[in-house]
């Protein structure tokens, strides 16, 4: 149990001393002078034990094995010799791919409908059937087995969150899967995603989103909401852009 | 990317030795673990995201005490946060386990106080009042003399006064 810590003296050091000394930032002859008052004041001891007491609680903690993991994920991607992927089609056959580039240089500019007006995010997304592949647009009739795949294009650099909310109510995230956002640079140009989504067979609605948040928690606090009240609606901290499709029921 | 070394260590071997100075600073300021954690990781994920923003300042932990404070008063000046904190004051909510110096009512009133104060003097506040620097280690922090943190805390006194008697 850590002892109280007793009132404090004029000579004591702030905890951003301690911090500094801790770190090895202090100049050599400011650290002995630390390190002796130190030597002879039980409170600033005292505080200094209970900091380094905390220190091992909160890296023991599993919020913040979650970031170390995360930072550790980020970084062994940047490490890596994969290129960030750009404007990728991992599932379209070359020829399909060739069409979609054509698609993309000749197709209009996505109606109003799939961007939040003002907010500079732009989703546009892709569909194939088969081998067919063709540019979405908003309110698009789709089908179960029809694969997505998004773009989005933002004026703001941010953290990139997809999700859905399908006709039952459903809330679902599209992108990424493998962690809670991703990084986006502001981009003048379309940026491909690089996952593709399957369709299920919950017919009705389904209304898409692209989030581009300022921060990690502004992402997380958005997908509480969203799967609390089902209501894809601009939120402090993050830039929003709705398409929606239509499921069609199964065909016979 | 070099490989980290005692001269250059990597985000992780950053994060293990700065990550509990954030956490304990902003518990203190915030009052709840969930908002502290969240203020780890956003610092942390944007020095990895734009580490030139740190490279040829001050010593990393000034760096980080700034960019804490400036991420606390964001998320006290945020209208969602303040029903919640409001709330959290009501129902006697604290953080878990860990040291902190102020009471509930303490920050509750604190965060009146610098949600609505201008940055600059709030963070004057928050590194006199809060952290209990002295004002050579203000001024280190801020970038400016001495004097001119004098200056900035009596500013910041007239501006309470100020508010107070409006309030009234």
């Amino acid at each position: 149990m850590l002892s109280k810590v007793p009132p404090r003296s004029s000579a004591c050091v702030s905890d951003l001393t301690l911090d500094q000394l801790e770190a090895a930032e202090l100049s050599s002859e400011r650290a002995r002078a630390v390190q002796a008052h130190l030597a002879g004041c039980r409170r600033c001891t005292t505080r200094r034990a209970r900091m380094a007491a905390d220190a091992r609680a909160f890296l023991a903690s599993s919020e913040s094995a979650a970031t170390a993991h995360r930072l550790h994920q980020l970084h062994r991607w940047r490490e890596s010799s994969v290129p960030r992927p750009r404007r990728t089609y991992g599932w379209i056959a070359a020829a399909a791919l060739a069409a979609a580039t054509v698609l993309l240089m000749l197709s209009p500019e996505p109606s109003d409908a799939t961007r939040t007006k003002g907010t500079g995010v732009v989703l546009t997304f892709f569909v194939k059937r088969g081998e067919s592949v063709s540019r979405g647009a908003d309110g698009m009739p789709v089908r179960a087995g029809d694969r997505l795949r998004f773009a989005v294009r933002t004026a703001h650099a941010g953290y990139l969150t997809v999700l859905s909310i399908d006709g039952a109510g459903v809330v679902s995230t599209y992108y990424p899967t493998s962690e809670p956002s991703v990084w986006i640079d502001a981009t003048t140009s379309e940026h491909a995603l690089d996952a593709a989504v399957e369709l299920d067979d919950t017919p009705g609605e389904e209304k898409i989103a692209a989030l581009v948040c300022d921060t990690p928690s502004d992402v997380a606090r958005a997908r509480r909401e969203i799967q609390a009240s089902r209501l894809l609606v601009d939120r402090e901290g993050c830039r929003t852009a709705v398409v929606r499709v239509v499921k069609e029921p199964p065909h016979p | 990317m070099p490989a980290p070394t005692a001269a250059n260590p990597g985000i992780e071997q950053l994060y293990r030795r700065h990550a509990p100075v954030v956490f304990r600073r902003a518990l203190r300021l915030l009052g709840t673990d969930a908002d502290a954690h969240e203020v780890v990781q956003d610092v942390f994920l944007a020095l990895f995201e734009k580490p030139n923003e740190f490279r040829g300042q001050s010593a990393l932990t000034t760096y980080l005490y700034s960019v804490t404070t400036h991420a606390c008063l964001n998320r006290i000046r945020q209208q969602k946060n303040r029903s919640r904190l409001l709330r959290e004051h009501v129902d006697g909510g604290g953080g878990q386990g860990w040291q902190t110096d102020l009471s509930p009512d303490q920050r509750y009133h604190l965060h009146r106080l610098l949600e609505r104060m201008p940055e600059q003097l709030a963070r004057v506040v928050v590194y006199v009042s809060v952290d209990e620097l002295e004002h050579e280690e203000v001024a280190q922090l801020l970038g400016c003399s001495r004097r001119q943190v004098g200056k900035l805390l009596a500013r910041a006194a007239a501006w309470t006064r100020c508010e107070e008697e409006r309030a009234c």
